[in-house]
């Protein structure tokens, strides 16, 4: 993951956390990736969500407390806004957790 | 039996790098000291979930004297098992709607875990196994949930009970069943019941 892309998932991760009903923001993407952030995580802030080389896609993958659609929908929404300097981006939420 | 990371540290449950064995090590201790590779992965997440609620259980019968013992030690590894297996997140199942370039979705195994707690807060119950089918509509899905219980209530006010606490939790997920079916597939004997009094 190069600097940029670091530096967007972790603003994912902190736009993500910040909505209301989100417990949790889980390490995100394929596992080759996830192993890769846990590698870097151990030098700095550990990024969660996954970031794709061309940084047009973002997947997020949370856990939620709450109506999970809506609150996914919120976070979807926190995040494009986030984004919206960077033309489209294509969100995706994954839920991971409920309760 | 392994209490650190497994050497591969893409494998483990969740690709944690940690196997059940070291998450059961980490759960007996008060998961401390924090491990963030095992805290921030979901699967590991559920599996520590339902140790936790299976160990609060059986601790609950044993001290109400609810069951003759705590549960065989085979059956809690069995139990265990699979647990971590269905906790593997499996397919992503879609919210319907939304615009085309945002996917909000919902893990099989997010949804397959807040059936197994659902059914778990039934007092009496622990959800053995959970079994979700469809075909191309996860709106039209079917359920089989898999229960141990104690025979402090009818078998069918039990089952009832794990439908009702299922069906509310399913409310919450892209998933729509067309039936759940609950089957009992194992019993803890009240203690002092002879075997043949329960029926075995």
């Amino acid at each position: 993951m190069s600097f940029d892309e670091r530096e967007t998932a972790l603003l994912v991760d902190r736009v993500a956390a910040a909505v209301a009903g989100v417990t949790r923001v889980f390490a995100s993407g394929p596992a080759a990736a996830r192993a890769a952030r846990r590698a870097l995580g151990s030098s700095g802030p550990l990024s969660g969500a996954h970031v794709t080389l061309d940084g047009v896609a973002v997947e997020v993958c949370v856990g939620v407390e709450g109506d999970a659609a809506a609150i996914g929908a919120e976070v979807a929404r926190a995040v494009r806004a986030a984004l919206a300097d960077r033309g489209a981006v294509e969100v995706r939420i994954r839920i991971s957790r409920v309760r | 039996m392994t209490e650190g990371p497994v050497s591969d540290p893409q494998r483990g449950i969740g690709g944690s790098g940690y196997d059940l064995e070291a998450l059961s090590a980490y759960a007996d201790r008060g998961r401390r000291p924090a491990i963030a590779a095992i805290d921030g992965d979901p699967e590991c997440q559920a599996v520590l979930d339902g140790i936790d609620r299976l160990g609060a259980l059986s601790q609950r019968l044993v001290a109400a004297e609810t069951v003759a013992s705590a549960p065989d030690e085979g059956w809690v590894r069995s139990l265990l098992d699979t647990i971590s297996r269905e906790a593997r997140a499996g397919r992503d199942v879609p919210f319907p709607g939304g615009d085309p370039a945002t996917t909000i979705a919902m893990t099989e195994g997010a949804i397959r875990e807040a059936v197994r707690a659902a059914g778990d807060a039934v007092p009496g119950v622990l959800v053995g196994r959970v079994v979700l089918r469809w075909d191309d509509d996860p709106r039209d899905a079917e359920l089989e949930v898999a229960i141990a219980a104690t025979l402090e209530r009818p078998f069918l006010a039990t089952a009832d009970l794990v439908r009702a606490a299922v069906g509310a939790a399913l409310g919450g997920t892209p998933i729509r069943a067309r039936s759940v079916d609950v089957t009992i597939e194992d019993l803890h004997l009240p203690a002092g019941l002879p075997i043949d009094d329960a029926g075995r």
